[in-house]
């Protein structure tokens, strides 16, 4: 590039440069705007009809914004999704708790997230970097167990889930998490794997050298560099541990999560059914609000997420 | 390295030691009732008071399943169809997708927030809703031109797009992690090979086809594997509503609802073989270009 020879004048026509540069992108941000708008459109549709009234959900010109917004659809799911915990005198603190759902849902999202964040890490190490016999096989068994559709085995699932006595309870999805298993489980075992093959192997030559133990290695030298790989395994596990309805649904029969007292809102044809409705969507406003909020502070990492563990080579 | 003869031996069971636990959980939550789940499916299971009863019967539920029951071949072959429509769609739209988010404008990481957003959005739950509000399809579909157009469709062709349209939310929100690991296979390639393209006066499209395309088969290939195995294991695939109501019910039991799972199963590891067939050829490629030091 030639440099101009009065600087003064870099200003005009860099800006010129720029105007240019925007027209060229123009058909790229119209697109993207295009597809932005359907994408938030379902969730904009959650927000607006989570405050609607009743007169606002039969009134065409509130289409977006309601009129006469109102909170009661939102306090209504709270009563009927049983986010708060009842307390009875006959009952201990625990229970209570336990019928809160927020709480149960809370209780079967982050411990299995943050168990998984580690176990997981302890055997993708393994598969990445050690020796031990059968490995060639277990890698298959690794593979499908990514592959197989957890309805397909949840009959003799949830039978040793009651032999060990731990059925409608979070530890469901605790106990196999412990193991480096449980929900997605093999597929955070997968990222750990290809993050730490991605690794320099003088990394850990120089702690041999040095005389560390492979236990020292992965937990001082190993684990601590996985930072990335872990934020991406514990905020994809918290993720689908929240949205899952299905496994909660067949574990818990006595207890609930927020996704399945939102399914269990029953929404009957008939006059009731558009108030109902509202309602049933500010639940599922309560449903994904923690998720969106959690999202909206730690977008960076997700969107960054998959980019810096290498998931992909 | 082999200076002892015991250094093999140790470090192995170091390794064993590390994968212990994983084992562990594989044989107890998944190896023992994927084979529990075979051996049902051979059997006819009834429920007594404090066992269960099994009868066996070789392969008389898979042959009940599939030559008696209208209902399972049928569901089977939706799901096939539906696949065949959906996965192409949502691995080209994440393509796409992922060829503007990886451009350098302004405002792309806000773009880039709201494309990943259903990351987090995407439970089978509110997708139901979304789709029963209508929410599934895009607004301007719903207009009196629009539904007179696509009603005018008709063959193959046009009942395919009608599907897509109306499935239009299920394949924007199905495919944010694909986009993800697209837009990080872009990243992965070396920015000079651009560079000496257009040095030799290449131009947009064909360091397109020619260039950025062949270098992303990979990532395109895990991008397919991972939409399979999320359409076929999404808690409202018709298929898996049947599994789930014939194991509930007191006629077919779970002996019947374990065959009907191990012949999705089956179907399902069919399709990742024919899809693992196709890419073999540029696969290798890519991977022998791997192999070379760099």
């Amino acid at each position: 590039m030639r440099k101009l020879p009065f600087p003064q004048l870099a200003g005009p026509f860099t800006f010129m440069r720029r105007r240019l540069g925007f027209m060229r992108r123009l058909p790229l941000y119209i697109l993207l705007t295009a597809f932005a708008l359907l994408y938030l459109e379902p969730v904009l549709y959650m927000l607006s009809m989570a405050f609607k009234s009743t007169t606002d959900i039969t009134n065409a010109t509130a289409k977006w914004i309601p009129q006469s917004p109102t909170l009661s659809n939102l306090s209504y799911a709270i009563d009927t999704m049983d986010v708060m915990p009842t307390f009875l005198e006959t009952e201990n603190w625990w229970e209570g708790m336990m019928r809160s759902n927020l709480f149960v849902s809370i209780l079967t999202t982050f411990p299995a997230a943050l168990i998984q964040m580690f176990t997981c890490a302890v055997a993708g190490y393994a598969f990445a970097r050690l020796k031990f016999p059968l490995k060639r096989t277990l890698f298959v068994c690794l593979m499908v167990s990514y592959i197989i559709p957890p309805q397909t085995v949840f009959i003799p699932l949830i039978w040793v889930f009651r032999a060990l006595g731990v059925i409608n309870s979070p530890l469901c999805f605790i106990l196999p998490a412990l193991f480096g298993c449980g929900l997605k489980g093999s597929l955070f075992v997968i990222i750990y794997m290809q993050f730490f093959k991605k690794l320099p192997e003088q990394l850990e030559e120089a702690a041999y050298i040095d005389g560390a133990s492979t236990y020292k290695v992965f937990f001082q030298v190993m684990y601590p560099l996985a930072k990335p790989a872990r934020i991406t395994v514990f905020l994809f596990s918290m993720v689908w541990h929240w949205n899952e309805t299905y496994l909660t649904g067949l574990f818990y029969s006595k207890i609930g999560t927020l996704g399945t007292a939102l399914t269990a809102i029953n929404v009957p044809n008939g006059v009731y059914s558009v108030a109902l409705m509202a309602v049933k969507i500010a639940g599922a406003l309560i449903f994904v609000g923690p998720l969106l909020i959690i999202y909206l502070l730690t977008q960076r990492h997700f969107t960054e997420s998959i980019e810096r563990t290498g998931i992909v080579e | 390295m082999r200076k002892k003869l015991g250094y093999e031996g140790r470090q192995k069971l170091v390794g064993t030691s590390f994968i212990a636990p994983w084992v562990i959980g594989f044989l107890a939550f998944t190896a023992f009732p994927l084979f529990y789940c075979l051996y049902m499916s051979l059997n006819k299971v009834t429920f007594m008071t404090d066992h269960l009863q099994m009868e066996w019967l070789w392969f008389e539920n898979f042959r009940k399943a599939l030559l008696e029951d209208a209902e399972i071949p049928n569901k089977l072959l939706q799901t096939l169809g539906q696949s065949a429509i959906i996965i192409p769609i949502i691995v080209v739209f994440a393509l796409i997708m992922a060829l503007m988010l990886n451009a350098k404008f302004p405002g792309r990481g806000l773009f880039r927030a709201i494309f990943f957003l259903p990351v987090v959005l995407t439970s089978g739950n509110l997708i139901s809703i979304l789709t029963d509000q209508g929410q599934g399809t895009i607004s301007f579909l719903q207009s009196d031109t629009a539904q007179a157009l696509i009603a005018n469709l008709s063959g193959t062709w046009g009942t395919a797009l009608k599907t897509v349209l109306a499935n239009f939310l299920v394949i924007l929100w199905y495919s944010g992690v694909q986009m993800l690991l697209l837009i990080a296979g872009m990243q992965s390639i070396n920015p000079s090979t651009f560079e000496a393209a257009r040095i030799d006066g290449a131009g947009k499209w064909e360091i397109l086809w020619t260039i950025t395309l062949p270098a992303l088969m990979p990532f395109i290939f895990i991008s397919i594997i991972y939409t399979i195995v999320d359409q076929f294991t999404t808690s409202y695939n018709p298929v898996l509503e049947v599994i789930t109501s014939h194991s509930r019910s007191i006629n077919t039991g779970y002996g019947y609802a374990s065959a009907i799972a191990w012949l999705y199963f089956s179907l399902m590891l069919i399709i990742l073989g024919v899809i693992i067939l196709i890419f073999r050829k540029s696969l290798g490629i890519i991977g022998s270009s791997k192999r070379r030091p760099s």
